[in-house]
């Protein structure tokens, strides 16, 4: 540092100002149409109204950002959007901190309504028969609503961690378990909003998902990694564990292959695999922190979230299945998942 | 993809806080400080001292007043809620609160949130901008923040009662008491703040909603001198506070935050021959509760407990050489929700040397080293030097080395604490000169700062957060004090002004750190006619970014504050005070942090009673 000549120009400039700046805004127009590409939610700063959704092309050539604003200005999306789930045309955004679900078309991203009765830091949903199912974690309970009306309908009391939510042979799955740590699947039977069955898993459930009538479930802790299938009609798991891999996070279904990563490497195994691989398809670089904040594998290729941290935007980036860089895109505060919307 | 919740909380209160509603008159004067090392050791950096009369004049909280009277910036969540400050371009964990003369930042955190210090019952506040870690030990990078009850031995017996009302329901109440005799002084006081806070946002049909506050502070400090050449002094502050978190978005859970905070002193002064000793024995504790839903009744806690023993010695091995030593020992026991039971110790040992040469020059010279049972520390030094060049102007130049030490929530917090942290160090220089010409006064003071081992919360590839020390950050910039006063007939005037060029930037990236304005200006007038007297006070803060790529389209605007004030005192012998201000008068829309908009134009009553 020159002090002298710095120490200078300071005083000389001691009494200048910055003029004021305007936001940036995005003058883009809404696309009109949001299909046949794949919708990225960025969750946003917490204790922020800032969440957004991005869309990019199933090509990777059209992008943009903040879809939710550009087709429904004034309203914001509001305060961490965790997840979203879809039922015909709509999606539901579920947005945590703001205790909200809010309702778009899924192709035009217009509002259709906001679900706020008996939401309490809601974190995921799924709807079954035309009723949407949604997680709750400090009321600890799975709340009911009219997925056409958006009437609330009931509230299903969990009284334990209530997490991610799927749907399969006509029941309702939640995972017991949030930051790395809980071991049980609850099933739901939706006829009667009643607990039918509780499912011990391993520790460290990070991960659940339908395939095929089948629920798939990731736990990973700092020493072992666990699958688990869950049979459901017996509501019974068959399980297998790895010891020399662990920490594994982030499991996605793509056709017929189960993406998962562990800390900057991407793995798959098959459907049908009965154990771990121990070779990965490719790493990353881990260009700074929180590489795999938001993970999905979506027609072979790989998209990760990087959320920068949660002090810039996040970038996303799609790898082909080898690992080959296709596209590398600025989207906005932490993006924490990928959702295909076909037509 | 998970945002943990308790540690969202955690990032509430690391970021944050700015008051509007308030007005002040700042004078640069001399300081003459009740803390010895203060008075001692801090001749070659820049001291500003805000004195009783500016404190009365400002809001209670002390982030209001530092924000309209120096060049301190606040991250304030909304009025009233957590805030922290950056000084000189520094994070919210190095700048230290230093309550008569103990380091009050808490251990939780490494902070003080300055909405929980209620100035209105210290008799002055001194701002020392630079590296203070020899005597202030951890934190004191940026710069440390004096309260200071003085005791005075004059006979005396004066009553105190401040009130003010304002709108939204804002109501700041003190009472004080002071009786001396020449051997014995007593001063106490009780103050309450509480306000509805659900002002409406300046031009959107928005409310500001689970605001409210409240806080109670009752300070205490009795001295007697046992003879000529010892006294004994007590110290005590109790501060007991609630605050609902207003919401950013509106169907958001309402949050409620508890803070209880004790903190109490008990020093023996003595002086024998050419030696002085200052023995200090400190008991603070802090304590939290933090309400995740108000409509439940759970709860999540945490505090610190801690015993402070300081031993000051000083030899004057004649009138122009003093020496000093300082032992101190603290241990810190913790016991929180996050963090279990944990608890350290540290001891620490420094030496300061002063010498004058002539009359004109002299020069200081310190260094401390410290050990603990957690973490390795780094020796530390301050060296300066002052020359009067004339009865116009001086110079002064200092360097220091300060550092940080991790907090028991970077340490231990469940599943996240990193143990193997080292404290955050910095290098940094600066040169301050000093202009008087008649009634006008003119401080500028430039600098440069190299901070390595930044302890930062970040997410990592196991899905968890967790404190690293990563970054490298480089800040230089400068500092402009004004002030000016001038009386005819029966007039006076009184301006003083503040301005700071802060550039801070991350090594690695090249980019201004987030929350760091190049600008901060502050301006006020006073006019003084018998006994009327009025008051106009300007606060202008230059763009802010909020994201570490400065990303134009996240950028804050400037905002320019201004708050005007008037008030009459009725009585002939002593003080009847009835007065009215403005806050925010030209109706700014603002927000010191996104999403955290302050109140528009608002009205305040009050009455001064001093008997």
């Amino acid at each position: 540092m020159k002090l002298k000549n710095l120490y200078l120009g300071i005083i000389a400039s001691a009494f200048l100002f910055a003029s004021c700046s305007n936001d940036d805004d995005n003058n883009d127009a809404p696309l009109g149409a949001y299909d046949n590409g794949v919708l990225i939610l960025n969750e946003g700063n917490f204790g922020t109204p800032n969440a957004s959704v991005s869309f990019v092309s199933n090509d990777l050539n059209t992008f943009q950002n903040d879809i939710f604003k550009l087709v429904n200005t004034p309203m914001v999306l509001g305060d961490v959007a965790q997840s979203m789930s879809f039922s015909n045309e709509k999606a539901f955004i579920v947005v945590n901190n703001s205790n909200e679900v809010e309702v778009v078309n899924r192709y035009t991203f217009k509002s259709l309504g906001t679900i706020t009765e008996k939401l309490q830091n809601p974190r995921y949903s799924v709807v079954l028969n035309d009723k949407l199912y949604v997680t709750n974690s400090i009321s600890k309970a799975v709340t009911v609503y009219d997925a056409k009306t958006f009437a609330y309908i009931a509230s299903i009391p969990l009284n334990k961690t209530a997490e991610r939510i799927v749907a399969a042979n006509g029941k309702l799955y939640v995972t017991n378990a949030a930051y790395g740590s809980g071991t049980d699947v609850t099933v739901i039977n939706p006829a009667s909003n009643t607990v039918s069955k509780t499912i011990t898993l391993a520790n460290g459930i990070n991960s659940i998902e339908e395939k095929n009538g089948s629920v798939y479930v990731l736990s990973g802790t700092s020493t072992k990694n666990t699958f688990s299938k869950i049979n459901t009609s017996t509501d019974t798991a068959t399980s297998f564990e790895a010891t020399a891999t662990k920490s594994a996070l982030n499991m996605d279904i793509d056709g017929d292959k189960i993406y998962y990563t562990q800390a900057t490497e991407v793995y798959a195994i098959n459907l049908t695999a009965t154990a771990f691989s121990d070779k990965a398809l490719f790493s990353v670089k881990d260009s700074s922190w929180s590489t795999f904040y938001g993970f999905g594998v979506i027609d072979g290729k790989i998209y990760s979230g990087d959320a920068n941290a949660f002090t810039s935007d996040g970038t996303v980036t799609v790898y082909s299945s080898t690992g080959t860089v296709l596209k590398t895109l600025t989207a906005g505060k932490g993006p924490n998942g990928f959702y295909s919307n076909n037509n | 993809m998970t945002l943990k919740k308790r540690f969202a909380f955690f990032f509430l209160l690391m970021c944050h806080i700015v008051s509007a509603q308030n007005d002040s008159i700042n004078k640069l004067k001399e300081v003459i400080v009740s803390d010895n090392n203060l008075k001692n050791f801090a001749n070659t950096q820049s001291i500003q001292r805000l004195n009783d009369s500016i404190i009365n004049k400002n809001q209670s909280s002390l982030t209001s007043l530092l924000n309209y009277n120096t060049v301190i910036y606040f991250k304030e969540n909304g009025l009233g809620m957590t805030s922290s400050p950056s000084f000189r371009g520094t994070t919210s964990q190095q700048t230290v609160v230093v309550w008569n003369g103990i380091n009050i930042n808490s251990q939780l955190l490494g902070q003080t949130d300055f909405n929980t210090i209620s100035t209105r019952g210290f008799n002055s506040i001194d701002v020392k901008a630079g590296g203070g870690s020899i005597v202030y030990g951890s934190g004191a990078i940026g710069g440390t923040i004096h309260l200071n009850n003085d005791l005075k031995f004059t006979d005396t017996f004066k009553n105190d009662f401040q009130i003010y009302y304002g709108e939204f329901n804002t109501i700041s109440a003190i009472y004080g008491l002071t009786a001396a005799t020449k051997n014995w002084s007593f001063d106490a006081s009780f103050t309450r703040n509480s306000s509805d806070n659900d002002f409406k946002f300046v031009g959107q049909n928005v409310w500001n909603t689970n605001g409210q506050y409240y806080n109670n502070t009752l300070d205490a400090a009795v001295g007697y001198k046992i003879n000529n050449k010892n006294s004994i002094k007590f110290y005590s502050e109790i501060y007991d506070g609630e605050r609902h978190f207003s919401l950013t978005s509106p169907n958001a859970t309402k949050t409620k935050y508890e803070d209880y905070n004790t903190r109490n002193l008990l020093t023996w002064t003595s002086s024998f021959n050419k030696f002085e000793s200052n023995l200090r024995l400190a008991y603070i504790s802090e304590h939290y509760n933090y309400f995740e839903d108000i409509n439940l009744d759970g709860f999540t806690s945490g505090g610190v407990k801690s015993f402070i023993g300081k031993y000051d010695l000083d030899y004057s091995l004649s009138s122009t050489m003093k020496i000093s030593t300082i032992l101190d020992y603290t241990k810190n026991d913790g016991v929180g929700s996050g963090i279990g039971k944990s608890s350290r110790e540290i001891g620490g040992a420094s030496i300061l040397w002063k010498h004058t040469l002539t009359e004109k020059w002299n020069y200081e010279l310190s260094a401390r080293k410290e050990v603990s049972d957690v973490y390795k520390s780094p020796v530390l030094f301050s060296a300066g030097s002052r020359y009067n060049f004339s009865d116009f102007y001086q110079l002064k130049f200092n360097v220091s080395r300060n550092y940080r030490i991790p907090t028991f929530n970077d340490l231990y917090w469940t599943g996240s604490g990193n143990p193997d942290l080292k404290p955050e160090s910095s290098y940094q220089a600066e040169i301050g000169n000093d202009f008087k010409y008649k009634d006008f006064r003119l401080t500028v003071t430039a600098y440069g700062m190299k901070i390595k081992d930044m302890i930062r919360w970040l997410p990592n590839n196991s899905g968890n957060w967790s404190p690293e020390n990563t970054d490298k950050v480089t800040i230089y910039g400068a500092e402009a004090l004004l002030g000016w006063q001038k009386s005819f007939n029966k007039h006076t005037f009184d301006f003083s002004g503040t301005y700071a060029y802060t550039v801070s930037t991350d090594d690695k990236t090249d980019k201004q750190l987030f929350y760091v304005p190049y600008h901060k200006l502050t301006g006020s007038l006073s006019y003084y006619y018998k006994k009327l007297s009025a008051y106009y006070q300007v606060m202008f803060t230059g763009e802010i970014f909020t994201t570490s790529d400065n990303n134009p389209k996240d950028i804050l605007d400037a905002y320019n504050v201004s708050n005007i004030g008037v008030d009459y005192n009725f009585s002939k012998k002593n003080m009847f005070k009835i007065g009215v201000k403005a806050a925010n008068l030209w109706n700014e829309k603002y927000e010191a942090l996104p999403s955290r908009y302050m109140p528009g134009r608002n009205l305040t009553i009050y009455l001064n009673l001093n008997y």
